[in-house]
């Protein structure tokens, strides 16, 4: 390479490599964080559970059920339906902690999708009633755990579309409240949550 | 002479409480004073109506956000919830969330306490970069 043209481009390749910013802290609750198209950002979970914890709470489904007569819900299956590797427990982790803040709902976690469950503590203690080294009248009797009323499950789904240099993605996040005595939809609502982004000319 | 200045003045005086009196007062929602911008506030779309009922034994809000402007204004709220002493409570649903309204578009957004112990709310506006 000519000597001449060597010199500024090492420069700009130093000045490019020195474009890079510390990492920082954003505060989870607000907008700083980084939005992509192809991920769903934690920003995306959030705005998601917070419309479905809105809608939930304020359904008639809902009224009857207060601090002295909560329901029981377990947490089912969310289907993700997206090319993404996701944890849907960020969801729905979200909506059951506010649930039980409102006084309403208490999830169980003896049972859970698949028929798995979610703390598998529930059924362990319970077999220690013939371990010598427990006292058994301490020991968790069978019969005692309390069987879930609603089930809450659901699907996320992602529609990617691309135009040129200008990428969509689309997801839906959509929860159900089954009635498990009835095996009825009692409530059912979506969030949609659409991002774009122009890909640079250069380095896109 | 002084006398009757000071009878004139004092003419003056009643007849301007009078009509002070007589004009229609026009009364602010003592709700919309719960609403916080945050940031510069000429550049956000303005909160219009308060209306505040009761959702299945929580406290709900909903807040009507008027765009005035020629733009499509994006911006953030987040509701805070105030127990009776006046302690905010929070949840994870009590987050800044994104909106874009549209000029000259009325939005409503809202909210419902996350517990039944809270009694009071505030609505945080803040501009997001268009």
């Amino acid at each position: 390479m000519n000597a001449k043209l060597l010199v500024p481009a090492l420069c700009l390749l130093s000045l490019a490599a020195s474009c890079g910013s510390p990492a920082k802290r954003v505060d989870p609750s607000g907008n700083a964080g980084l939005t992509t198209t192809e991920d769903i950002n934690f920003k995306d979970w959030q705005v998601a559970a917070a419309a479905m914890v809105e809608s939930l709470k304020g359904d008639p489904v809902m009224a009857p059920y207060n601090v002295d007569n909560r329901a029981i819900m377990m947490v089912s299956n969310v289907k993700n339906k997206t090319s993404l590797h996701l944890d849907t427990n960020l969801l729905t982790d979200k909506i059951r902690i506010d649930l039980r803040k409102s006084g309403k709902v208490l999830t169980t976690t003896a049972v859970g999708a698949g028929g798995k469950a979610e703390e598998e503590a529930s059924a362990q203690v319970r077999e220690l009633k013939d371990d010598p080294m427990f006292d058994s009248s301490t020991v968790q009797q069978d019969g005692t755990a309390v069987a879930p009323k609603f089930a809450l499950g659901g699907t996320i789904t992602q529609i990617k579309t691309k135009s040129g240099r200008d990428k969509e993605s689309y997801f839906n996040f959509k929860l159900t409240l089954t009635d498990l005595k009835t095996g009825l939809a009692v409530w059912e609502d979506e969030k949609e949550v659409v991002k774009q982004e122009t890909r640079p000319l250069i380095g896109g | 002479m002084k006398n009757l200045l000071c009878i004139a003045l004092l003419g003056l005086a009643v007849a301007c409480q009078a009509s002070n009196t007589q004009a229609p007062a026009v009364e602010r929602d003592p709700n919309l004073a719960k609403v916080l911008y945050v940031g510069e506030v000429s550049l956000m779309p303005s909160a219009e109506a308060i209306v505040v009922s009761n959702a299945n034994g929580l406290l709900a809000v909903q807040a009507r956000l008027k765009n005035g402007q020629p733009h499509e204004r994006k911006l953030e709220y987040q509701w805070e919830w105030l127990d009776e002493r006046g302690i905010v409570v929070s949840s994870p649903s009590t987050t800044w969330i994104p909106i874009a309204i549209r000029p000259g578009e009325l939005a409503s957004v809202q909210g419902t306490a996350p517990t039944p112990a809270c009694v009071d709310f505030r609505l945080k506006l803040s501009k997001l970069p268009n």
